[in-house]
């Protein structure tokens, strides 16, 4: 081994990190070179002086203290962090409710006709509907509606079934005359109104049949069954369930529950 | 209790290695930046224990996160390494008390944290991490991020430089010994 070549090891064999092998040639050359011997020596001196002599410090009491803190608020801040989404969500979903709050209602107004359907079936529940001729002869109504509104057809109404024909009368609203009659059912009283009318009533939900659209409009317990047909339009109210055939019956003695294929798309409720 | 286990972490397992820690951060950074880098350390330490647990050698590691913050540090700063703590009293109740020899060691002590200190960064803290601290060469490039053969080279020359230091200093002092020491230190290299 050369001088060189021990300068080149001689830190690590002090630190004894080099193998056994080139530790026993290190020390092979030392034996036989003064210069090196003395330079190792130096070596171990300023490896022990470091070893021995540099200052450890004492930590800081207050550093242990200072770090114990920081992780629990990084604790407290991770918490808080993984609740953000949640309260992110939570806020959108007030801010939606506030904002629905805010939002007004859907007009849920019927139709001027449909409206005034509701009157008088409210009138007709307190027997405060004005009927004219009292019968439960459907002839009867037929020829009184006939002479005293004008329009209406002559011998078309018939008692549909499940509805008695209690009384028909007269009523003027919004400048125009309009014939109300009055059924009783098990499932309780029902009112069609009758006018002269050019256009239906727009809005609630349609079903054709034919040529004819049925539009139903639903308020509380009460189903309003609205359509045209030629120049009369009809409002059917009733609390019970009603289906387009029994509403269209209700007029058109043509029109029966066995003669529902006639009218497909209103066998089902309206 | 994720939290909960992360405190019984920070005690147990990461909390011993806090005065080697410290000393290190004093080392590189001194007395201003040093508590600052502990911190920094001990809690990404506990941040990514369950990711370390098992995996590496924790002092290790501790002392690699230190070194990359203490970098970090320095390159926001874009300044030198500061001045070093003054040589502590700790330990000194641990020796036989000797007045004469606790004054005079006490002196050496501050000669060669002195010494220690000149040394560029490069060279003082392979020397720190292997006589101070007892690392292991491979731990060393490990924590340094170099060859093993660099921190042997690195070793070697930092104790040329340094024994020159510290000759030096003892020559000013005419302390006995010093200067056939250096004399023979110097002519060999």
């Amino acid at each position: 081994m050369t001088c060189n070549e021990f300068r080149k090891y001689i830190s690590a064999y002090v630190d004894h990190e080099i193998s056994v092998e080139r530790a026993m040639q290190l020390e092979e050359h030392v034996q036989a070179c003064s210069a090196c011997s003395r330079l190792l020596q130096a070596e171990q001196w300023v490896a022990e002086s470091v070893r021995q002599f540099y200052p450890r410090v004492a930590c800081p009491p207050a550093l242990e203290e200072r770090i114990r803190n920081a992780v629990v608020d990084r604790g407290a801040l991770t918490r808080s962090l993984r609740l953000l989404p949640a309260a992110a969500g939570l806020a959108v979903i007030l801010l939606l409710v506030w904002a629905l709050a805010r939002t007004p209602a859907p007009d849920r107004s019927l139709p001027p006709r449909v409206a005034l359907a509701a009157q008088l079936y409210k009138e007709l529940l307190k027997d405060q509907l004005p009927l004219s001729v009292r019968s439960h002869d459907v002839a009867v109504l037929d020829q009184w509606l006939a002479e005293h509104l004008g329009f209406y057809p002559r011998g078309t109404l018939r008692s549909p079934d499940g509805l008695l024909a209690e009384g028909a009368g007269v009523v003027h609203a919004h400048g125009e005359m309009l014939g109300a009659v009055a059924y009783q059912s098990p499932r309780g009283a029902a009112l069609l109104l009758i006018g002269v009318a050019e256009r239906g009533p727009g809005g609630g939900t349609t079903v054709a049949a034919k040529e004819t659209a049925f539009r139903t409009f639903i308020q509380g317990r009460r189903k309003f069954v609205a359509w045209k047909h030629g120049k009369l339009s009809y409002v059917l109210v009733s609390e019970g369930e009603q289906d387009g055939a029994r509403a269209c019956s209700s007029c058109h003695t043509g029109v029966t529950s066995d003669r529902l294929a006639d009218f497909p798309g209103v066998t089902g409720q309206l | 209790m994720r939290w909960r286990r992360k405190q019984t972490d920070l005690t147990t397992k990461l909390l011993p290695h806090l005065p080697a820690l410290y000393n290190f951060a004093l080392s590189l950074a001194g007395p201003s930046d040093a508590e600052d880098l502990v911190q920094a350390t001990m809690l990404k330490a506990v941040e990514w224990w369950k990711q370390l647990e098992g995996r590496c050698d924790v002092r290790t590691w501790l002392f690699v996160v230190l070194r990359n913050a203490w970098i970090d540090l320095s390159r926001q700063r874009a300044r030198g390494t500061q001045l070093l703590p003054e040589v502590a009293d700790a330990g000194d109740g641990e020796r036989m008390f000797d007045p004469e020899k606790v004054t005079v060691e006490r002196e050496w002590a501050s000669q060669v944290q002195r010494a220690l200190c000149t040394l560029p960064e490069a060279y003082r803290t392979p020397l720190y991490l292997r006589d101070v601290e007892g690392f292991a060469y491979k731990e060393i490039a490990e924590i340094l991020r170099c060859p093993l053969g660099t921190v042997m080279s690195r070793l070697a020359r930092a104790r040329s430089l340094l024994r020159a230091q510290l000759l030096e200093q003892l020559e000013e002092r005419g302390w006995q010994g010093s200067r056939k020491q250096r004399s023979n230190g110097h002519h060999d290299l």
